[in-house]
């Protein structure tokens, strides 16, 4: 099939990909300055590799890729040089016998009613979720966001961050219980 | 966590294994260890549901943006901002 060679176009940037990109960098990171200043160095990025688009893929999905990449770089510096603290996790179980490791009282999952599935699939959620993961320590949000956000693989993040894949285990498990603690107290159960 | 050669585990245990699920695939073992503690504990299996809730919630969060389903607009102000940086490094 002889299709028609992608062109770029960087002037029309702004309006066709500004509000896709900006999207995808806000649902990513917190802060709406930070996430223009994402989207910024992925045109500048995009125009200086111009020469390397191939067309294989189109304008907007090459811009993505690129603006993807910035979110991972933005995630790894600021983890870096952290170190992992662990114990700055609540205490959840019971740590002596004879119920060592149940569920302390206080931490018990709380019920969730139909209600908590709307809620899930509303669009706040994202303004919410973004707001816990905004909330764990930064070498776990990290982790949260490369994973389970963008998918990268576990060789790859351990790479990244300077982590075991057990560690990382670990990190994304206690990521996960703070985070349905946060969404439930702050939100699906307020 | 290492849940070797028991058969009963902790809540604890249980939750790492129920997040491990959300990701990986347990091994025979680890499931069994799972099922047997989750028929017991109704905290574990409340857990447990609403952790695949939240997965599920995320995924289709991901989804949601990449269809354009969720959009946020730039403002006039970011996109003048924005076309002007391109425009000022299209010159360099």
């Amino acid at each position: 099939m002889n299709s028609q060679p992608v062109v770029l176009d960087p002037d029309s940037w702004v309006r066709k990909y500004g509000d896709i990109l900006y999207t995808y960098a806000i649902s990513r990171v917190n802060d709406p300055n930070r996430a223009e200043d994402l989207v910024q160095e992925t045109f500048l990025a995009g125009l200086k590799n111009m020469a390397g688009f191939k067309g294989h893929s189109s304008e907007q999905t090459w811009l993505i890729a690129i603006l993807k990449r910035k979110v991972v770089d933005f995630y790894r510096q600021k983890a870096r040089n952290r170190e992992v603290k662990l114990e700055t996790n609540p205490q959840r179980f019971k740590k002596d016998k004879p119920m060592k490791g149940h569920w302390l009282d206080t931490f018990t999952p709380k019920r969730w009613d139909n209600e908590a599935q709307i809620k899930l699939e509303s669009d706040e959620f994202m303004h919410i979720l973004k707001r816990c993961i905004e909330k764990l320590p930064i070498k776990w949000a990290s982790c949260f966001m490369l994973r389970i956000m963008e998918e990268m693989k576990t060789e790859e993040i351990c790479k990244e961050l300077n982590i075991t894949s057990s560690n990382l285990w670990v990190i994304l498990h206690r990521a996960r219980l703070q985070l349905r603690d946060c969404l439930e107290s702050n939100w699906i159960k307020e | 966590m290492d849940t070797k050669g028991k058969i009963m585990i902790t809540c604890e245990e249980a939750t790492y294994l129920i997040s491990k699920k959300q990701q990986d695939k347990l091994s025979h073992a680890e499931r069994l260890k799972l099922f047997m503690h989750l028929i017991m504990c109704r905290y574990c299996y409340r857990f447990a549901s609403q952790v695949t809730l939240i997965t599920k919630a995320i995924k289709r969060l991901k989804r949601r943006i990449e269809n354009k389903q969720i959009k946020i607009k730039l403002t006039e102000e970011q996109q003048l901002r924005l076309n002007s940086a391109i425009k000022k490094h299209r010159c360099d």
